[in-house]
């Protein structure tokens, strides 16, 4: 990663503005590789071109980060009991 | 090859002991999902009812041991459509060609998503991050809960909502960027710099 922060040092000293990717097609892959749905030779080129591409790697970092925060943070609500007590009398005590 | 297969009788304790076994579990997922849909308990509740109760009405046509999370959650989501969207005061559904058609421009919108910073998500809150996700347009919403929240993958996710896989990635890509953006409204008034 020593390649990427200089030039991440360098953009932040020289160029105020955030550059982001570009490439469609980049945006398309990362989004699989967040997902998983990447297969292991596009997993493999995009992991290595974020080593080369600062605005795939943000991109990519915030995006994993985001989504990692939904799945921890968001709350979890328990079933109410009430509610599977009604709909296991409402099917299984049925008479057919 | 026989003419006559005779199907063996399955009595109603062993439907009920395989429904019980295959769907029962879920009901967590399911609560969820209805519950982040209708943002309302009640609503979530009778929800959940119907789907169970068409669940076990056409049990017969599924085939037991393939995917029962994801025939559910069609089911669910079927049943939002058909009963609570008339009712709720959501928006109504997205303008699709305008998703597609962001989704497949090389120009990149350079006003999403430029200065929200990984440090300033990671410190949200539960209750910020639920409030952002529930401030997007009930599509938008449904994608990321299915696809964050539930685990489903691309081609599962396009059988439960019924769309091309196509339209499952671009409308998750579409999905995530608002989703961002009213992030980065939090994060503002949560008074991070930018």
């Amino acid at each position: 990663m020593n390649n990427a922060i200089f030039t991440s040092l360098m953009s932040k000293l020289f160029n105020k503005k955030k550059p982001q990717p570009t490439c469609s097609e980049c945006l398309q892959s990362l989004q699989l590789l967040i997902d998983g749905e990447a297969t292991m030779a596009e997993e493999k080129y995009y992991m290595k071109h974020m080593d080369e591409c600062i605005p795939c790697y943000e991109f990519y970092s915030l995006e994993k980060t985001v989504k990692e925060v939904i799945q921890k943070k968001i709350e979890k609500r328990e079933v109410p009991a009430a509610l599977v007590q009604t709909i296991k009398e409402k099917i299984y005590l049925r008479v057919e | 090859m026989e003419d006559n297969v005779n199907k063996p009788e399955v009595t109603k304790a062993e439907k009920d002991a395989q429904f019980e076994k295959e769907f029962m579990p879920l009901i967590n997922s399911l609560y969820n999902f209805a519950y982040r849909l209708t943002l309302d308990e009640d609503d979530a509740n009778d929800l959940v009812q119907e789907t169970y109760m068409k669940a076990y009405r056409f049990f017969d046509s599924y085939e037991q041991g393939t995917n029962a999370k994801a025939w559910l959650f069609r089911i669910l989501k079927n049943s939002f459509i058909n009963d609570f969207r008339k009712k709720s005061k959501q928006p109504a559904k997205v303008d699709y060609n305008e998703v597609e058609s962001f989704y497949n421009s090389d120009e990149v919108d350079e006003k999403i998503t430029t200065d929200l910073r990984v440090d300033a998500v990671q410190d949200m809150i539960g209750d910020e991050v639920a409030n952002a996700l529930n401030a997007l347009a009930v599509d938008f919403r449904t994608i990321i809960i299915l696809c964050d929240l539930e685990g489903f993958t691309y081609e599962e996710m396009a059988k439960i909502l019924d769309i091309p896989i196509g339209t499952v990635r671009s409308r998750l890509h579409r999905a995530r960027n608002l989703l961002k953006d009213k992030l980065k409204k939090y994060a503002r008034t949560m008074g991070y710099n930018e």
